[in-house]
């Protein structure tokens, strides 16, 4: 959440953004996400084999934001009430941050079994942004 | 020929019911629904409509890279320009596509985008779905529903299509959006609207060869609907107006899923919009569908807050 993203930037992101693309590290397979830059792990620029995971996982972190989004979320906020923040540990076994929907997030457990949906992250600049969120799954 | 071999839905968990309306505003819903699903602050009928592809695609063995035609079929697309069907495509990674249409304006985009996909390269999708708005105290609005269902066609199946046909028949009004007055509305002369809406179905279901004794219908409520039984009583009409609200052009998909989860086995599909062109699909055999997931009663203001009907600002339509 935060800070203005250009549509360029948004768009660049997109396989990350739509599948949660991650990336496998040529030289020493660590998984990196998103799959850009060095290696997380071992720092080489060699590239990276990508994959598009299962999009389940477990909650790791959780926090819930109920007052002074950043602007582009606050129509969301006064529509919900509160918006849950996670960092989620894939099947895959690399963690990826996002937005929860379809609970109250105040509920949300760490370990919470969540899976990956397509959801509007926000409308701006006349343009709707879309991405993937997690749900609660059982 | 060409068959469906594969479903998939999508429903937005929360329910607004006749109680939380009477409790909220002191109107009693009289058109044939008891209970509308409400979409989710942050969807649309895009999201719905991947949701839905998802779906089925865990319900087949068809891989991603098979399907070789997408088409979606929605009157509440959440942008003016741009092409919806395509971004659909991207989001739920279809990578050799060679055939996407669109078709959306009326209801009847729903079977319109069935039809598009038995006549265009197999395997191939057909996703219906909508999130309908409008007024919040008006009739549209008060029935006002929410929901998606993808088909998936190929060559053989269980379930053959036998027949299709098209049929035109002048009767505008049905329901009205213009760019003068953007809010979805109704001409609202009774008799005139129900005859829209029977007139154009009795007019699809002449058309076929053999009409099955199911009909399953386009439902914006359900007591338009249950005209089509009126003095036809070897007839059965299924539709999911009465639990889902008004689905708009995703409802003729619903209501054949919930045929089949009854056990259906010939039907024959009709979709209706604006009143002046429907379309029959005639369908030989079923698939085999579970129960929708039983969803979360919410207050009339919360189905509000969801559709962005009311915030701070105040109340917009």
């Amino acid at each position: 959440m935060g800070a203005y993203v250009s549509l360029p930037s948004w768009v660049r992101g997109i396989q990350q953004r739509y599948h949660l693309e991650i990336g496998q590290c040529v030289d020493c397979g660590s998984r990196s996400f998103p799959p850009t830059g060095a290696c997380q792990s071992c720092a080489s620029h060699a590239g990276y084999t990508r994959t598009i995971p299962q999009g389940t996982g477990a909650v790791k972190s959780v926090t819930v934001v109920r007052a002074a989004p950043p602007p582009e979320f606050a129509g969301l906020l006064e529509q919900i009430g509160s918006i849950g923040v996670v960092i989620v540990t894939l099947d895959e076994g690399i963690d990826v941050p996002g937005m929860l929907t379809d609970c109250d997030p105040t509920t949300v457990q760490i370990g919470q079994r969540v899976a990956m949906v397509h959801r509007r992250i926000y409308s701006e600049e006349g343009i709707v942004r879309y991405g993937f969120k997690f749900r609660p799954i059982s | 020929m060409t068959a469906i071999v594969a479903w998939g839905r999508w429903l937005p968990r929360a329910r607004l019911g006749n109680d939380a309306i009477r409790e909220a505003t002191g109107i009693e819903p009289s058109d044939g629904i008891s209970s509308r699903t409400v979409a989710h602050a942050d969807e649309d009928a895009l999201t719905m409509a991947a949701a839905a592809v998802n779906d089925l695609l865990e319900r087949t063995d068809h891989s991603r890279g098979e399907i070789h035609g997408v088409h979606l079929g929605t009157t509440t697309p959440p942008t003016q320009i741009g092409d919806l069907t395509a971004e659909l495509v991207e989001m739920c990674h279809l990578e050799d596509v060679k055939f996407l249409t669109t078709a959306t304006r009326s209801a009847r985009a729903g079977t319109a985008a069935i039809l598009s996909a038995s006549h265009g390269p197999l395997p191939a999708i057909a996703v219906v779905s909508d999130a309908i708005r409008a007024a919040p105290l008006s009739e549209l609005g008060l029935a006002a529903g929410a929901g998606a269902c993808a088909l998936l066609l190929a060559q053989e199946g269980p379930v053959r299509i036998t027949e299709t046909t098209t049929v035109t028949q002048p009767h505008p009004g049905y329901r009205v959006q213009s760019p003068e007055n953007p809010e979805r509305s109704r001409y609202g002369a009774t008799e005139f609207e129900r005859m829209g809406y029977t007139q154009t179905v009795e007019r699809a279901l002449q058309s076929v060869t053999n009409e099955p004794g199911t009909i399953v219908p386009t439902a914006p409520n359900g007591k338009h609907p249950a005209r089509l039984e009126t003095g036809a009583p070897q007839r059965e009409v299924i539709h999911t107006a009465q639990e889902f609200g008004d689905t708009g052009a995703a409802s003729a998909g619903l209501g054949v899923l919930r045929a089949w989860e009854q056990g259906v086995e010939n039907l024959i599909c009709v979709g209706v919009g604006a009143g002046t062109i429907a379309d029959a699909i005639v369908l030989e055999g079923a698939l085999d569908v579970e129960a929708p997931p039983i969803g979360e009663e919410i207050s009339f203001v919360r189905a509000l807050q969801l559709r962005g009907q009311l915030s701070s600002q105040g109340i917009k339509h």
